[in-house]
């Protein structure tokens, strides 16, 4: 569905991300996981537009996306959340769902579409991220685990087909981690997953495969099982 | 906010919402017959209002610090005044050239700063830039412009047998012309479109990764931002007949972005409302203290900046 191949991105002399291939199957949550420098983060940032590669391919449903903008990425079908989670602050939650579900080619001409009612689909999305009672609700007033929970609605409002999730756990608390844990659990089947997360517990327990960065470089694609067994897994990322 | 203050917002936004509105409008409606020698000045009002509900657009909505409004609302009036009185065509005509030179002159500034994306300060020194070389063109080149003398005199034509040149028929012939673009304009930024905006404003990076084109949606804010302060340009030389540097200037630039903050950015009608109500205020203190309009608009500034960030509306307004 997603395939990368032979991805590299320079930064002068640093090189953030050397030679990566990565295929993401339709329907599998697939974890990405290294210690802080391995090139996460700036993987998703090459796969959704924000960096352009120095080398390599990426291909989406046999399209390569090289070179495309990330509102064009997104349009195709690949949305993703953030690390310091982005919204609207001043917008309610509804309005935040709104503009994720309706056609974003059609902004000016929106005056014209007077009985657009996006209701069911918004109440839809908000019932999966648990947000469904805070619809009215300004963003800025809302806890830091719901405005998590509402980047990741922001996405599956957008209909994507791959979803990209960077540390969508980080700064929760167990509760609110073990939330995000049953939500990510409820869209197993419905997308195409990547979610870079430092909670190995969290990855082990969703992913159905596991791809381990190092210093910019694949180390190894496998199962969780096989991953946390694997001795250089072992000593790179949990220093044993 | 202390109960009195809570209390006159909910009053204000709610019970008196509508009576306020229509007291409003009749009063807008009647001006000509309550107070027949104010009509100038309550149709250049109107004219100004249109024009602080269009730098709203760019500003408030949008985000963008433009520094070049006076500049746009000068092409307005420059552009219909050179068409009739050195050109000799149609009143008429200089309305859509006018509107034309304003997005070519709008895309010409806008594009690097907004498509390239190579920030914020940059779109404002562009515009400061753009306001002082249009201010001092007024100047230099008298062939074109009238340099400090202007163009003039003319009156505007008839229509349908009205004589736009008297008093009452231009005030109603603008506010006809303020209340359908103005209606426009509302009815744009009720539509999705104004969330857009919005919601660009606060986190571009956001808007991308939902799949918008965020300098499209921006260029598109800038763009009509522009043509309609050179529509209100064009209206606004039909009424005093002479287009002139205090059109272009950056006296005017500051008097806008200021009304704009009084009445709320991002509101629409308080920036309408504060232009009208300071442009009545100027006409009152300059018979009182010369002067003391320029220290007045100084005052308000720093109060509201301080004070009430969201200017009036945004005070009478919800939350988001």
């Amino acid at each position: 569905m997603l395939s990368v191949e032979g991805l590299t991105k320079r930064f002068d002399s640093v090189v953030a991300v050397d030679d990566v291939d990565l295929e993401l199957r339709p329907g599998e949550i697939h974890g990405l996981i290294g210690p802080n420098g391995a090139g996460k983060t700036t993987t998703v940032n090459l796969i959704t537009g924000e960096l352009s590669p120095t080398e390599g391919t990426i291909e989406f449903e046999g399209e390569d996306l090289v070179g495309l903008s990330p509102s064009t990425i997104a349009r195709q079908g690949i949305g993703r959340s953030f690390q310091v989670v982005q919204y609207f602050p001043e917008m309610t939650v509804r309005k935040h769902l709104r503009l994720a579900v309706r056609d974003t080619t059609r902004t000016v001409r929106s005056v014209f579409d007077r009985d657009a009612d996006y209701s069911e689909e918004i109440r839809q999305v908000a019932e999966r991220v648990h947000l469904e009672d805070e619809l009215d609700t300004v963003a800025r007033n809302l806890s830091h685990g719901q405005k998590r929970f509402l980047d990741i609605a922001l996405v599956l409002a957008m209909d994507s087909k791959v979803i990209l999730f960077d540390e969508p756990a980080a700064g929760l608390n167990e509760s609110e981690t073990a939330e995000v844990r049953e939500i990510l659990e409820e869209l197993r089947g419905d997308y195409a997953i990547l979610i870079v997360e430092h909670d190995i517990d969290l990855v082990r327990a969703i992913s159905d495969r596991i791809t381990v960065l190092h210093n910019g470089s694949v180390l190894t694609t496998d199962t969780p099982e096989n991953v946390v067994q694997n001795p250089q897994v072992r000593e790179v990322y949990l220093g044993e | 906010m202390s109960d009195t203050m809570a209390d006159v917002r909910e009053y204000a936004r709610g019970t008196a919402r509508r009576p306020l509105l229509a007291l409003g409008v009749l009063l807008v409606l009647a001006v000509p017959f309550l107070a027949p020698s104010q009509a100038d000045l309550a149709t250049e009002a109107l004219i100004f209002g249109l024009f602080a509900i269009s730098v709203d657009v760019a500003l408030g909505y949008a985000g963008l610090l433009t520094l070049a409004p006076a500049a746009f609302f000068g092409v307005g009036s420059y552009t219909v005044a050179k068409f009739v009185v050195d050109y000799d065509l149609s009143f008429w005509l200089g309305f859509p050239a006018a509107v034309i030179l304003a997005v070519l002159l709008a895309v010409a500034v806008g594009y690097i700063p907004i498509k390239r994306r190579i920030g914020h300060v940059y779109f404002v020194l562009f515009t400061l830039a753009f306001g002082a070389i249009m201010h001092d063109f007024t100047f230099v080149t008298t062939w074109l412009t009238g340099g400090s003398d202007g163009l003039g005199f003319f009156s505007p034509p008839s229509v349908f047998g009205i004589d736009l040149g008297g008093q009452m028929e231009y005030y109603y012939f603008s506010l006809a012309l303020v209340a359908l673009v103005g209606f426009g304009i509302y009815r744009l930024i009720k539509s999705d479109y104004g969330d857009v905006l919005h919601a660009t404003r606060q986190n571009q990076l956001r808007m991308r990764y939902l799949g918008y084109d965020t300098d499209r949606e921006l260029m598109i804010a800038w763009v009509l931002s522009a043509a309609v302060s050179a529509f209100a340009g064009a209206i606004y030389v039909g009424s005093v007949g002479i287009a002139s540097p205090s059109d272009i200037s950056f006296a005017l630039t500051g008097d806008v972005i200021i009304w704009i903050i009084v009445g709320g950015t991002g509101t629409l009608l308080g920036p309408f409302a504060a232009a009208v109500g300071l442009l009545f205020t100027q006409e009152l203190l300059q018979n009182l203290w010369q002067g003391g309009y320029r220290l007045l608009l100084g005052l308000l500034f720093v109060v509201f900046v301080f004070t009430l960030p969201d200017g009036l509306m945004g005070f009478v307004r919800d939350d988001e």
